[in-house]
Protein backbone atom coordinates (compact mmCIF):
# COMPACT_ATOMS: atom_id res chain seq x y z
CA UNK A 1 0.00 0.00 0.00
CA UNK A 2 1.31 3.44 -0.67
CA UNK A 3 -0.09 5.51 1.58
CA UNK A 4 0.82 9.38 1.25
CA UNK A 5 2.63 11.41 4.22
CA UNK A 6 -0.72 13.10 5.13
CA UNK A 7 -2.55 9.78 4.65
CA UNK A 8 -0.49 8.07 6.78
CA UNK A 9 -0.10 10.58 9.83
CA UNK A 10 -4.02 11.04 9.88
CA UNK A 11 -5.03 7.38 9.86
CA UNK A 12 -2.18 7.07 12.41
CA UNK A 13 -4.05 9.77 14.68
CA UNK A 14 -7.34 7.85 13.77
CA UNK A 15 -6.31 5.02 15.72
CA UNK A 16 -5.98 2.81 12.35
CA UNK A 17 -2.34 0.80 11.84
CA UNK A 18 -0.74 2.25 8.66
CA UNK A 19 2.40 0.98 6.63
CA UNK A 20 4.86 2.22 9.26
CA UNK A 21 4.94 5.11 12.13
CA UNK A 22 5.03 8.14 11.29
CA UNK A 23 7.71 10.28 11.69
CA UNK A 24 7.82 14.07 13.42
CA UNK A 25 10.70 16.67 13.18
CA UNK A 26 10.66 20.37 13.05
CA UNK A 27 6.72 20.63 12.89
CA UNK A 28 6.30 22.12 16.06
CA UNK A 29 7.90 24.66 18.14
CA UNK A 30 8.62 22.12 20.33
CA UNK A 31 9.63 19.32 18.24
CA UNK A 32 12.60 20.32 16.29
CA UNK A 33 15.69 21.33 17.02
CA UNK A 34 18.00 24.09 19.12
CA UNK A 35 20.14 26.42 16.13
CA UNK A 36 23.20 25.47 17.90
CA UNK A 37 22.51 21.76 17.49
CA UNK A 38 21.19 22.18 14.36
CA UNK A 39 24.61 23.55 12.36
CA UNK A 40 25.69 19.95 13.27
CA UNK A 41 22.90 18.21 11.34
CA UNK A 42 23.17 20.34 8.95
CA UNK A 43 26.54 20.01 8.43
CA UNK A 44 26.15 16.19 8.15
CA UNK A 45 23.69 16.85 5.41
CA UNK A 46 25.98 19.13 3.68
CA UNK A 47 23.23 21.95 4.00
CA UNK A 48 24.36 25.32 4.03
CA UNK A 49 21.83 27.71 3.69
CA UNK A 50 20.65 30.39 6.05
CA UNK A 51 18.60 29.21 9.06
CA UNK A 52 15.30 30.67 10.79
CA UNK A 53 14.41 30.71 14.31
CA UNK A 54 10.90 28.75 15.29
CA UNK A 55 10.95 30.36 18.48
CA UNK A 56 13.26 32.68 19.72
CA UNK A 57 13.01 32.08 23.82
CA UNK A 58 13.67 28.62 23.24
CA UNK A 59 16.32 29.32 20.12
CA UNK A 60 14.37 26.10 18.17
CA UNK A 61 15.22 26.59 14.21
CA UNK A 62 13.38 25.32 11.70
CA UNK A 63 14.67 22.32 9.84
CA UNK A 64 15.31 22.83 6.14
CA UNK A 65 13.21 20.62 3.23
CA UNK A 66 16.44 18.02 2.30
CA UNK A 67 16.79 16.84 5.74
CA UNK A 68 13.05 16.82 6.02
CA UNK A 69 13.04 14.61 2.92
CA UNK A 70 15.90 12.54 3.82
CA UNK A 71 14.56 11.20 7.03
CA UNK A 72 10.98 11.03 5.56
CA UNK A 73 9.48 13.13 8.20
CA UNK A 74 5.75 13.05 7.56
CA UNK A 75 4.85 16.28 9.00
CA UNK A 76 4.94 19.99 8.10
CA UNK A 77 4.25 23.31 10.39
CA UNK A 78 3.07 26.42 9.61
CA UNK A 79 3.30 29.12 12.25
CA UNK A 80 1.75 32.10 12.78
CA UNK A 81 3.50 35.57 13.46
CA UNK A 82 3.94 38.20 15.68
CA UNK A 83 2.34 41.38 15.94
CA UNK A 84 3.22 44.46 14.06
CA UNK A 85 2.60 46.73 16.27
CA UNK A 86 4.04 45.17 19.40
CA UNK A 87 7.85 44.60 17.37
CA UNK A 88 10.41 43.10 19.91
CA UNK A 89 12.34 45.27 21.94
CA UNK A 90 16.57 44.76 22.36
CA UNK A 91 17.04 45.42 25.77
CA UNK A 92 20.69 45.75 27.12
CA UNK A 93 23.42 43.28 25.48
CA UNK A 94 21.84 40.03 25.48
CA UNK A 95 17.70 40.45 26.26
CA UNK A 96 14.45 41.82 24.69
CA UNK A 97 10.91 42.60 25.48
CA UNK A 98 8.29 41.04 23.81
CA UNK A 99 4.85 42.32 22.72
CA UNK A 100 3.58 40.80 25.93
CA UNK A 101 6.00 43.44 27.51
CA UNK A 102 7.89 40.42 29.12
CA UNK A 103 11.71 40.90 29.01
CA UNK A 104 14.08 37.84 28.66
CA UNK A 105 18.11 37.59 28.59
CA UNK A 106 20.17 35.54 27.39
CA UNK A 107 23.47 35.69 29.33
CA UNK A 108 27.04 34.29 27.68
CA UNK A 109 26.77 30.52 27.53
CA UNK A 110 23.17 30.20 28.05
CA UNK A 111 21.23 28.64 25.22
CA UNK A 112 17.98 30.24 25.77
CA UNK A 113 15.83 33.35 26.70
CA UNK A 114 15.03 33.50 30.33
CA UNK A 115 12.70 35.27 31.72
CA UNK A 116 14.08 38.37 33.77
CA UNK A 117 11.16 40.94 33.78
CA UNK A 118 7.04 40.39 34.15
CA UNK A 119 4.80 43.10 33.48
CA UNK A 120 2.16 42.28 36.38
CA UNK A 121 4.54 40.79 39.05
CA UNK A 122 4.22 41.96 42.36
CA UNK A 123 1.77 43.24 44.33
CA UNK A 124 -0.79 43.85 41.65
CA UNK A 125 -4.50 43.83 41.87
CA UNK A 126 -7.63 42.95 39.84
CA UNK A 127 -7.64 46.69 38.28
CA UNK A 128 -4.23 46.17 36.87
CA UNK A 129 -5.40 43.02 34.85
CA UNK A 130 -8.26 44.59 33.92
CA UNK A 131 -6.10 47.71 32.40
CA UNK A 132 -3.47 45.60 30.84
CA UNK A 133 -2.69 46.47 27.46
CA UNK A 134 -3.35 43.07 25.06
CA UNK A 135 -2.16 43.37 21.73
CA UNK A 136 -4.92 43.55 19.12
CA UNK A 137 -5.73 40.20 18.26
CA UNK A 138 -6.75 41.50 14.49
CA UNK A 139 -3.05 42.32 14.02
CA UNK A 140 -2.39 41.18 10.77
CA UNK A 141 1.29 40.18 12.04
CA UNK A 142 -0.60 36.86 13.50
CA UNK A 143 -1.93 35.82 10.03
CA UNK A 144 0.12 37.04 7.34
CA UNK A 145 0.98 34.25 5.09
CA UNK A 146 -0.87 31.58 6.78
CA UNK A 147 -3.51 30.48 4.06
CA UNK A 148 -0.63 30.92 1.64
CA UNK A 149 1.61 28.76 3.16
CA UNK A 150 -1.18 25.98 3.83
CA UNK A 151 -2.55 26.45 0.08
CA UNK A 152 0.86 25.28 -0.75
CA UNK A 153 1.53 22.96 1.29
CA UNK A 154 -1.96 21.67 0.53
CA UNK A 155 -1.85 21.96 -3.51
CA UNK A 156 2.00 20.73 -4.04
CA UNK A 157 2.75 18.04 -1.30
CA UNK A 158 0.93 15.43 0.09
CA UNK A 159 2.56 16.25 4.14
CA UNK A 160 0.56 16.23 6.98
CA UNK A 161 -0.04 19.80 7.87
CA UNK A 162 0.01 21.08 11.85
CA UNK A 163 -1.02 24.55 12.16
CA UNK A 164 0.23 26.17 15.50
CA UNK A 165 -1.47 28.13 18.02
CA UNK A 166 -1.34 30.48 20.72
CA UNK A 167 -0.41 28.32 24.43
CA UNK A 168 -3.96 28.74 26.08
CA UNK A 169 -3.15 30.23 29.93
CA UNK A 170 -0.75 28.67 31.33
CA UNK A 171 2.26 29.88 29.54
CA UNK A 172 1.09 33.46 29.23
CA UNK A 173 -0.11 34.13 32.38
CA UNK A 174 3.16 32.70 33.78
CA UNK A 175 5.33 34.68 31.87
CA UNK A 176 2.93 37.94 32.84
CA UNK A 177 3.29 37.77 36.14
CA UNK A 178 6.18 35.75 37.30
CA UNK A 179 6.53 31.79 38.19
CA UNK A 180 6.52 32.44 41.81
CA UNK A 181 3.68 35.01 41.90
CA UNK A 182 1.85 32.79 39.65
CA UNK A 183 1.94 29.87 41.76
CA UNK A 184 1.82 32.28 45.15
CA UNK A 185 -1.66 33.30 43.62
CA UNK A 186 -3.17 30.10 43.03
CA UNK A 187 -2.17 29.06 46.40
CA UNK A 188 -3.35 32.14 48.08
CA UNK A 189 -4.85 34.38 46.19
CA UNK A 190 -7.39 32.61 43.86
CA UNK A 191 -9.54 35.67 42.86
CA UNK A 192 -6.44 37.81 41.23
CA UNK A 193 -5.10 34.27 39.27
CA UNK A 194 -8.34 33.64 38.23
CA UNK A 195 -9.11 37.44 36.87
CA UNK A 196 -5.57 37.12 35.19
CA UNK A 197 -6.56 33.38 33.67
CA UNK A 198 -9.84 34.95 32.46
CA UNK A 199 -7.98 37.91 30.61
CA UNK A 200 -5.13 35.43 28.88
CA UNK A 201 -7.84 32.83 27.56
CA UNK A 202 -9.94 35.72 25.88
CA UNK A 203 -6.78 36.78 24.46
CA UNK A 204 -5.48 33.71 23.49
CA UNK A 205 -8.79 32.56 22.17
CA UNK A 206 -9.43 36.14 19.86
CA UNK A 207 -5.92 35.31 18.30
CA UNK A 208 -6.51 31.20 18.08
CA UNK A 209 -9.81 32.43 16.30
CA UNK A 210 -8.23 34.94 13.77
CA UNK A 211 -5.47 32.15 13.25
CA UNK A 212 -7.98 29.41 12.42
CA UNK A 213 -10.60 31.55 10.34
CA UNK A 214 -7.47 31.67 7.88
CA UNK A 215 -6.60 28.40 8.20
CA UNK A 216 -8.73 26.30 10.44
CA UNK A 217 -10.02 24.08 7.26
CA UNK A 218 -7.02 23.81 5.92
CA UNK A 219 -5.00 21.62 8.66
CA UNK A 220 -4.59 18.14 9.64
CA UNK A 221 -3.50 18.92 12.98
CA UNK A 222 -3.74 22.05 15.55
CA UNK A 223 -1.33 22.41 17.80
CA UNK A 224 -1.25 24.38 21.26
CA UNK A 225 0.66 24.14 24.17
CA UNK A 226 0.56 24.67 28.08
CA UNK A 227 3.07 23.10 30.57
CA UNK A 228 1.50 21.29 33.45
CA UNK A 229 4.01 19.10 34.34
CA UNK A 230 7.43 18.89 36.25
CA UNK A 231 9.59 15.56 36.73
CA UNK A 232 7.74 14.27 39.32
CA UNK A 233 4.50 15.04 39.24
CA UNK A 234 1.97 18.04 37.86
CA UNK A 235 2.85 21.71 38.57
CA UNK A 236 -0.30 22.05 40.73
CA UNK A 237 -2.88 19.60 42.07
CA UNK A 238 -5.39 17.77 40.07
CA UNK A 239 -8.31 19.07 41.86
CA UNK A 240 -6.50 22.29 41.89
CA UNK A 241 -6.26 22.45 38.05
CA UNK A 242 -9.57 21.15 37.38
CA UNK A 243 -11.11 24.11 39.67
CA UNK A 244 -9.35 26.76 38.53
CA UNK A 245 -7.48 26.05 35.27
CA UNK A 246 -9.89 23.33 33.80
CA UNK A 247 -12.49 25.61 32.93
CA UNK A 248 -10.16 28.43 31.23
CA UNK A 249 -8.97 25.26 29.18
CA UNK A 250 -12.34 24.38 28.21
CA UNK A 251 -13.02 27.82 26.63
CA UNK A 252 -10.11 27.66 24.96
CA UNK A 253 -10.73 24.33 23.20
CA UNK A 254 -14.42 25.06 22.78
CA UNK A 255 -13.29 27.71 21.00
CA UNK A 256 -10.56 25.63 18.57
CA UNK A 257 -13.18 23.23 18.29
CA UNK A 258 -15.91 25.65 16.85
CA UNK A 259 -13.56 26.88 13.88
CA UNK A 260 -11.86 23.92 13.01
CA UNK A 261 -12.36 19.76 12.41
CA UNK A 262 -8.33 19.34 12.58
CA UNK A 263 -6.74 16.78 15.42
CA UNK A 264 -6.26 18.58 18.58
CA UNK A 265 -2.44 18.77 19.54
CA UNK A 266 -1.49 19.52 23.15
CA UNK A 267 2.24 19.80 24.14
CA UNK A 268 2.55 19.79 27.71
CA UNK A 269 6.12 18.62 29.37
CA UNK A 270 6.68 17.01 32.27
CA UNK A 271 4.30 14.26 34.69
CA UNK A 272 0.88 14.89 33.55
CA UNK A 273 -0.20 11.13 33.71
CA UNK A 274 -2.72 12.38 36.68
CA UNK A 275 -4.52 15.21 33.64
CA UNK A 276 -4.88 12.84 31.06
CA UNK A 277 -8.41 12.11 31.76
CA UNK A 278 -8.97 15.29 31.73
CA UNK A 279 -7.66 16.53 28.71
CA UNK A 280 -9.12 13.54 26.51
CA UNK A 281 -12.19 15.41 28.60
CA UNK A 282 -11.47 18.77 26.28
CA UNK A 283 -11.17 17.10 23.50
CA UNK A 284 -7.13 16.89 23.19
CA UNK A 285 -6.42 14.11 20.69
CA UNK A 286 -2.94 14.01 20.17
CA UNK A 287 -0.27 14.32 23.47
CA UNK A 288 3.31 15.94 22.93
CA UNK A 289 6.23 15.31 24.16
CA UNK A 290 5.65 12.72 26.32
CA UNK A 291 8.08 13.20 28.26
CA UNK A 292 8.50 9.41 29.20
CA UNK A 293 11.59 9.84 31.69
CA UNK A 294 8.88 11.72 34.28
CA UNK A 295 7.21 10.19 36.99
CA UNK A 296 4.25 7.67 35.38
CA UNK A 297 4.81 9.06 32.41
CA UNK A 298 6.58 5.81 30.56
CA UNK A 299 5.37 4.41 27.41
CA UNK A 300 4.79 1.17 29.10
CA UNK A 301 1.49 2.62 31.17
CA UNK A 302 0.87 5.46 29.17
CA UNK A 303 0.66 3.47 25.97
CA UNK A 304 -1.95 0.29 27.48
CA UNK A 305 -3.64 2.78 29.62
CA UNK A 306 -4.31 5.92 26.97
CA UNK A 307 -3.43 4.10 23.79
CA UNK A 308 -7.17 4.16 22.58
CA UNK A 309 -8.18 7.49 22.93
CA UNK A 310 -5.07 8.78 22.89
CA UNK A 311 -2.38 9.92 19.99
CA UNK A 312 1.36 10.59 21.39
CA UNK A 313 4.01 12.34 19.15
CA UNK A 314 7.23 12.07 20.79
CA UNK A 315 8.33 9.68 23.18
CA UNK A 316 12.09 9.20 22.40
CA UNK A 317 13.63 9.74 25.49
CA UNK A 318 16.12 12.80 24.81
CA UNK A 319 16.96 13.57 29.12
CA UNK A 320 19.59 10.23 29.43
CA UNK A 321 19.12 8.15 25.62
CA UNK A 322 20.16 10.68 23.40
CA UNK A 323 22.26 12.80 24.39
CA UNK A 324 24.19 10.25 26.11
CA UNK A 325 23.22 6.93 24.47
CA UNK A 326 25.26 4.98 22.29
CA UNK A 327 23.26 4.22 18.58
CA UNK A 328 23.06 1.13 19.93
CA UNK A 329 20.64 2.67 22.98
CA UNK A 330 18.90 4.29 20.66
CA UNK A 331 17.95 2.37 18.72
CA UNK A 332 16.94 0.04 21.52
CA UNK A 333 14.83 2.83 23.30
CA UNK A 334 13.11 3.12 19.46
CA UNK A 335 11.93 -0.13 19.35
CA UNK A 336 11.00 -0.18 23.11
CA UNK A 337 8.35 2.54 22.70
CA UNK A 338 7.01 1.89 19.41
CA UNK A 339 6.36 -2.10 21.05
CA UNK A 340 4.41 0.49 23.83
CA UNK A 341 2.50 3.39 21.79
CA UNK A 342 2.33 1.57 18.18
CA UNK A 343 -0.40 -1.27 17.95
CA UNK A 344 -3.30 -0.06 16.83
CA UNK A 345 -1.77 3.36 15.57
CA UNK A 346 -2.08 6.14 17.63
CA UNK A 347 1.65 7.21 17.38
CA UNK A 348 4.26 10.07 15.88
CA UNK A 349 7.94 9.08 16.56
CA UNK A 350 10.25 12.16 17.66
CA UNK A 351 12.47 13.16 20.12
CA UNK A 352 11.07 14.18 23.44
CA UNK A 353 10.88 18.20 22.76
CA UNK A 354 13.67 19.86 20.76
CA UNK A 355 16.69 18.27 20.03
CA UNK A 356 19.42 19.74 21.95
CA UNK A 357 23.01 20.58 21.77
CA UNK A 358 25.06 17.69 22.88
CA UNK A 359 22.98 15.36 21.30
CA UNK A 360 25.43 13.31 18.98
CA UNK A 361 23.83 13.44 15.48
CA UNK A 362 24.71 9.72 14.62
CA UNK A 363 21.78 9.45 17.42
CA UNK A 364 19.27 11.49 15.59
CA UNK A 365 19.94 9.71 12.33
CA UNK A 366 19.72 6.03 14.40
CA UNK A 367 16.22 7.21 15.47
CA UNK A 368 15.02 7.93 12.86
CA UNK A 369 16.54 4.18 10.75
CA UNK A 370 15.22 2.79 13.74
CA UNK A 371 12.21 4.00 13.19
CA UNK A 372 11.78 2.60 9.76
CA UNK A 373 12.99 -0.60 11.06
CA UNK A 374 11.06 -1.44 14.13
CA UNK A 375 7.99 0.95 12.59
CA UNK A 376 6.70 -1.09 10.31
CA UNK A 377 3.20 -2.50 10.76
CA UNK A 378 2.10 -5.23 12.21
CA UNK A 379 4.15 -4.32 14.70
CA UNK A 380 6.21 -7.61 15.83
CA UNK A 381 8.21 -7.87 18.61
CA UNK A 382 8.82 -10.73 20.92
CA UNK B 1 -6.76 23.53 74.01
CA UNK B 2 -4.11 24.17 71.50
CA UNK B 3 -1.00 25.55 72.32
CA UNK B 4 0.84 28.68 70.96
CA UNK B 5 3.39 26.43 69.67
CA UNK B 6 0.75 24.02 67.55
CA UNK B 7 -1.28 27.13 66.61
CA UNK B 8 1.86 28.71 65.07
CA UNK B 9 2.59 25.18 63.39
CA UNK B 10 -0.71 25.04 61.99
CA UNK B 11 -0.65 28.46 60.21
CA UNK B 12 3.07 27.50 58.71
CA UNK B 13 1.15 24.25 57.42
CA UNK B 14 -1.91 26.32 55.92
CA UNK B 15 0.25 29.07 54.81
CA UNK B 16 -1.57 32.08 56.31
CA UNK B 17 1.14 34.80 56.73
CA UNK B 18 -1.23 36.90 58.60
CA UNK B 19 -1.72 34.26 61.02
CA UNK B 20 1.83 33.28 61.50
CA UNK B 21 2.45 36.73 62.23
CA UNK B 22 -0.11 37.27 64.77
CA UNK B 23 0.76 33.87 66.33
CA UNK B 24 4.49 34.45 66.58
CA UNK B 25 4.27 38.20 68.42
CA UNK B 26 1.40 36.41 70.98
CA UNK B 27 4.13 33.64 71.44
CA UNK B 28 6.96 36.32 72.10
CA UNK B 29 4.24 37.98 74.36
CA UNK B 30 3.80 34.54 76.38
CA UNK B 31 7.56 35.00 76.96
CA UNK B 32 8.78 32.00 74.62
CA UNK B 33 11.98 32.86 72.75
CA UNK B 34 12.76 33.22 69.15
CA UNK B 35 15.34 30.11 69.89
CA UNK B 36 12.00 27.73 71.24
CA UNK B 37 9.47 29.72 68.59
CA UNK B 38 11.89 28.14 65.47
CA UNK B 39 12.73 24.82 66.88
CA UNK B 40 9.05 23.89 68.93
CA UNK B 41 7.20 25.54 65.58
CA UNK B 42 8.62 26.77 62.83
CA UNK B 43 10.90 23.92 62.10
CA UNK B 44 8.18 21.13 62.83
CA UNK B 45 6.14 23.10 60.50
CA UNK B 46 8.53 23.13 57.41
CA UNK B 47 9.02 19.61 58.37
CA UNK B 48 5.64 18.62 57.77
CA UNK B 49 5.26 20.51 54.49
CA UNK B 50 8.48 19.25 53.32
CA UNK B 51 6.61 15.78 54.06
CA UNK B 52 3.41 16.55 52.27
CA UNK B 53 5.51 17.64 49.11
CA UNK B 54 7.27 14.47 49.41
CA UNK B 55 3.97 12.33 49.49
CA UNK B 56 2.56 14.63 46.73
CA UNK B 57 -0.24 16.17 48.99
CA UNK B 58 1.51 19.17 48.50
CA UNK B 59 2.44 20.44 45.45
CA UNK B 60 4.55 23.93 44.39
CA UNK B 61 1.58 26.31 45.14
CA UNK B 62 1.31 25.27 48.51
CA UNK B 63 5.44 24.59 49.34
CA UNK B 64 5.61 28.68 48.11
CA UNK B 65 2.99 29.78 50.28
CA UNK B 66 3.59 28.10 53.10
CA UNK B 67 7.10 28.85 52.75
CA UNK B 68 5.73 32.58 52.10
CA UNK B 69 4.23 32.24 55.66
CA UNK B 70 7.21 30.82 57.48
CA UNK B 71 8.85 34.00 56.14
CA UNK B 72 6.34 36.36 58.01
CA UNK B 73 7.71 34.64 61.48
CA UNK B 74 11.74 35.00 60.43
CA UNK B 75 11.29 38.41 59.84
CA UNK B 76 9.72 39.26 63.01
CA UNK B 77 12.23 36.67 64.96
CA UNK B 78 15.53 37.53 62.86
CA UNK B 79 16.13 41.32 64.36
CA UNK B 80 15.42 39.35 68.05
CA UNK B 81 17.81 36.85 67.55
CA UNK B 82 20.43 38.95 65.59
CA UNK B 83 20.10 41.05 69.00
CA UNK B 84 20.48 38.40 71.17
CA UNK B 85 24.10 37.58 71.10
CA UNK B 86 23.78 34.49 73.21
CA UNK B 87 21.75 32.50 70.30
CA UNK B 88 24.20 31.33 67.22
CA UNK B 89 22.44 29.66 64.14
CA UNK B 90 23.01 26.16 63.36
CA UNK B 91 25.14 27.51 60.51
CA UNK B 92 26.31 29.89 57.92
CA UNK B 93 24.85 29.67 54.63
CA UNK B 94 26.15 31.31 51.61
CA UNK B 95 23.64 30.50 48.69
CA UNK B 96 22.95 31.20 44.78
CA UNK B 97 22.70 30.13 41.08
CA UNK B 98 25.39 30.03 39.14
CA UNK B 99 26.69 32.37 36.39
CA UNK B 100 24.71 32.60 33.33
CA UNK B 101 21.80 31.08 35.06
CA UNK B 102 18.71 32.95 36.13
CA UNK B 103 16.38 30.25 37.67
CA UNK B 104 15.53 30.91 41.28
CA UNK B 105 12.51 29.71 42.39
CA UNK B 106 13.83 26.07 43.78
CA UNK B 107 17.20 27.99 45.39
CA UNK B 108 14.57 30.45 46.47
CA UNK B 109 13.09 27.47 48.67
CA UNK B 110 15.97 25.80 49.85
CA UNK B 111 16.93 29.15 51.23
CA UNK B 112 13.44 29.70 52.97
CA UNK B 113 13.78 26.05 54.32
CA UNK B 114 16.93 26.56 55.57
CA UNK B 115 16.06 29.60 57.42
CA UNK B 116 13.33 27.63 58.88
CA UNK B 117 15.64 25.37 60.47
CA UNK B 118 17.40 28.26 61.93
CA UNK B 119 20.13 28.08 59.44
CA UNK B 120 21.64 32.18 58.79
CA UNK B 121 21.34 32.67 54.66
CA UNK B 122 22.98 35.04 52.83
CA UNK B 123 21.46 34.33 49.34
CA UNK B 124 23.49 35.88 46.43
CA UNK B 125 20.90 35.46 43.92
CA UNK B 126 21.18 34.56 40.20
CA UNK B 127 24.07 34.60 37.72
CA UNK B 128 26.48 34.18 40.50
CA UNK B 129 30.09 33.98 39.57
CA UNK B 130 32.65 31.82 41.35
CA UNK B 131 34.66 34.81 43.22
CA UNK B 132 31.66 36.17 44.39
CA UNK B 133 30.45 32.99 45.96
CA UNK B 134 34.37 32.50 47.07
CA UNK B 135 34.36 36.49 48.80
CA UNK B 136 30.59 35.82 50.68
CA UNK B 137 31.95 32.90 51.96
CA UNK B 138 34.58 34.64 53.52
CA UNK B 139 33.19 38.05 54.33
CA UNK B 140 30.14 35.70 56.31
CA UNK B 141 32.89 33.02 57.57
CA UNK B 142 30.29 30.48 56.11
CA UNK B 143 29.64 26.81 56.86
CA UNK B 144 28.04 25.80 53.57
CA UNK B 145 28.09 27.31 50.63
CA UNK B 146 25.24 25.84 48.64
CA UNK B 147 24.55 26.18 44.84
CA UNK B 148 22.22 25.95 42.22
CA UNK B 149 21.57 25.53 38.58
CA UNK B 150 19.11 24.66 36.18
CA UNK B 151 20.34 23.78 33.03
CA UNK B 152 23.15 21.51 31.95
CA UNK B 153 25.23 24.30 30.25
CA UNK B 154 25.33 26.54 33.37
CA UNK B 155 25.95 23.54 35.83
CA UNK B 156 29.74 23.25 35.11
CA UNK B 157 30.21 26.43 36.65
CA UNK B 158 29.81 24.43 40.25
CA UNK B 159 32.92 22.38 39.55
CA UNK B 160 34.59 25.97 38.56
CA UNK B 161 33.30 27.11 41.60
CA UNK B 162 34.68 23.99 43.82
CA UNK B 163 38.10 24.22 42.22
CA UNK B 164 38.18 28.23 42.97
CA UNK B 165 37.50 27.11 46.26
CA UNK B 166 40.26 25.11 46.99
CA UNK B 167 43.05 27.35 45.06
CA UNK B 168 41.81 30.01 47.34
CA UNK B 169 42.29 27.65 50.31
CA UNK B 170 38.35 27.68 51.33
CA UNK B 171 37.21 24.29 50.41
CA UNK B 172 38.84 22.64 53.42
CA UNK B 173 36.72 23.87 56.12
CA UNK B 174 33.43 24.26 54.10
CA UNK B 175 30.33 22.10 52.92
CA UNK B 176 29.46 22.28 49.87
CA UNK B 177 25.92 21.00 48.33
CA UNK B 178 24.66 21.14 44.93
CA UNK B 179 21.20 21.06 44.08
CA UNK B 180 18.79 21.79 40.77
CA UNK B 181 17.30 20.09 37.58
CA UNK B 182 19.99 18.79 36.17
CA UNK B 183 22.30 17.72 39.22
CA UNK B 184 23.18 13.96 40.19
CA UNK B 185 24.32 12.65 43.00
CA UNK B 186 26.87 11.46 40.45
CA UNK B 187 27.70 14.43 39.25
CA UNK B 188 27.85 16.14 42.75
CA UNK B 189 30.54 13.06 43.65
CA UNK B 190 32.72 13.77 40.53
CA UNK B 191 32.91 17.49 41.39
CA UNK B 192 33.99 16.84 44.72
CA UNK B 193 31.00 18.36 46.33
CA UNK B 194 29.78 16.99 49.83
CA UNK B 195 25.84 16.43 49.02
CA UNK B 196 22.89 16.60 47.11
CA UNK B 197 19.63 16.72 47.27
CA UNK B 198 16.95 16.41 44.95
CA UNK B 199 14.12 19.45 46.45
CA UNK B 200 14.06 21.99 49.21
CA UNK B 201 12.94 19.61 51.88
CA UNK B 202 16.02 16.99 50.82
CA UNK B 203 18.66 20.07 50.98
CA UNK B 204 17.41 21.67 54.45
CA UNK B 205 17.58 17.89 56.05
CA UNK B 206 20.72 17.36 54.41
CA UNK B 207 22.01 20.41 55.94
CA UNK B 208 21.14 19.95 58.78
CA UNK B 209 23.27 16.37 59.00
CA UNK B 210 25.80 17.84 57.32
CA UNK B 211 26.61 20.21 59.97
CA UNK B 212 25.62 18.36 63.06
CA UNK B 213 28.12 15.74 61.87
CA UNK B 214 30.68 17.73 61.39
CA UNK B 215 31.00 20.00 64.60
CA UNK B 216 32.08 16.97 66.74
CA UNK B 217 30.81 17.60 70.44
Amino acid sequence: MSLSHRERVIRALSHQEVDRVPFELGSTANSSIHIEEYQKLKASFGVEAEDTILHKMMQTAAVHEPILQALDIDVRGVFPGSPDSRPDIPVGDDGYQDALGVVRRKPPGSLYYDLVKCPLAGPITIQDIVNFSWPDPSDPGFTRGIRERLLYLRENTDYAIVLQLPSAVVHTTQYLRGFEDWFLDLAGDEKLAGALFDAAVEYNSAVAEEILKVGGDLADVVATADDMGSQNGPLVSPEMYRRLLKPRDKKYFDTIKKYTKAFIHLHSCGSIYKLLNDFIELGVDVINPVQVAAKNMDSSILGPEFGDRLSFWGGIDSQHILPFGTTEEVKAEVKRRIKDFAPGGGYILGAVHNIQPGVPVENIIAMYEAGKEYGRYPITQE
Amino acid sequence: MVSILDELSQAVIGGDAAAVKESTEKALAQGLTPEKIFREALIPGMDEVGRRMEAEEYFIPEVLLSARAMKSASEVLKPLIAQSKTVEPLGRVVIGTVQGDLHDIGKNLVAMMLEAKDFEVTDLGIDVPPEQFIEKVKNTKADILAISAMLTTTMQKMDETIKSLRTAGYRENLIVMVGGAPVTADYSRNIGADGFAIDAAGAARLAEKLITERVKP
